[in-house]
């Protein structure tokens, strides 16, 4: 299936509009989808992307962080969220 | 009246608007936290800051807050939770905390509490604009599952203390 994931603050250069679009398996990981995220950004960005924004991000939809463990069986509103800063 | 006054949002924040949501007879202190976008940070020269939220995420996460406060405190216990959105200038308000209680003592503990929470757990990003034009975005907290953990300063305002 195909997701859409919205990203945030210093990931947002990395999609277009804001947003990472990605084929994944029907059935899919949290931690997958991690892996998927980094391996397609590297071939997109070679130069620019980072692995470790994407491991010190975390990916959530719009009631919770989601867990690595938990799986993506639809798709969801979800979003990469990069470490946070408010207040 | 509701008990919370949650918004994120790029409406300016109107701290008229908070200070009615947090009137209550049965509450003696009200305790207003404002933080506002400064000018200076790590040695340079901030001009502005944008902030975006996971906005769906960004408000039940200030509910989750002020359910968990009260749970913490106990009730009566009103609170106002306010991120403002967008690019703003130098003085210009970020961020509202609110609470009010029926002493002070509850409303310094309510406070305390959701500033230093809503650091680690609110999905906000800020961009800082520098006085030489470039613009960074500010590293922060790593969000975590639950169950697993162009800077603003801020100013506590004691509005009124009716104890």
């Amino acid at each position: 299936m195909v997701i859409e994931i919205r990203l945030f603050g210093v990931l947002k250069r990395f999609g277009e509009n804001g947003m990472l679009v990605l084929e994944i398996p029907c059935s899919c990981s949290v931690s997958e989808l991690r892996s998927r995220i980094k391996q397609a950004l590297a071939v997109r960005f070679p130069a620019e992307f980072h692995t470790a924004l994407v491991d010190r991000a975390a990916l959530a939809d719009e009631h919770q962080v989601l867990s690595e463990d938990q799986f993506i069986t639809d798709s969801p509103n979800l979003a990469l969220l990069p470490p946070v800063c408010g207040g | 009246m509701p008990s919370n006054l949650i918004r994120v949002s790029e409406e300016a924040i109107n701290l008229e608007r908070v200070n009615h949501a947090l009137s209550d007879a049965q509450c003696g202190a009200e305790l207003v936290f404002v933080g506002v976008v400064r000018d200076k940070n790590e040695g340079r020269r901030v001009t502005a800051v944008t902030y975006e939220a996971f906005v769906p995420l960004a408000k039940k996460t200030l509910l989750a807050l002020a359910n968990e406060v009260r749970e913490k405190v106990g009730p009566p216990l009103r609170v106002a939770l306010l991120h403002r959105l967008g690019t703003l200038q130098v003085g210009e308000i970020s961020t509202v905390i609110g609470v009010s209680s029926p002493h002070r003592s509850e409303s310094y503990d309510a406070s305390r509490y959701l500033i230093e929470q809503i650091k680690l757990r609110l999905p906000v990003w800020k961009e800082e604009h520098y006085i030489d034009g470039s613009r960074d975005w500010l590293d922060g907290v790593e969000l975590a599952p639950k169950g697993g953990s162009g800077d603003t300063s801020g100013r506590t305002i004691i509005a009124h203390g009716r104890e």
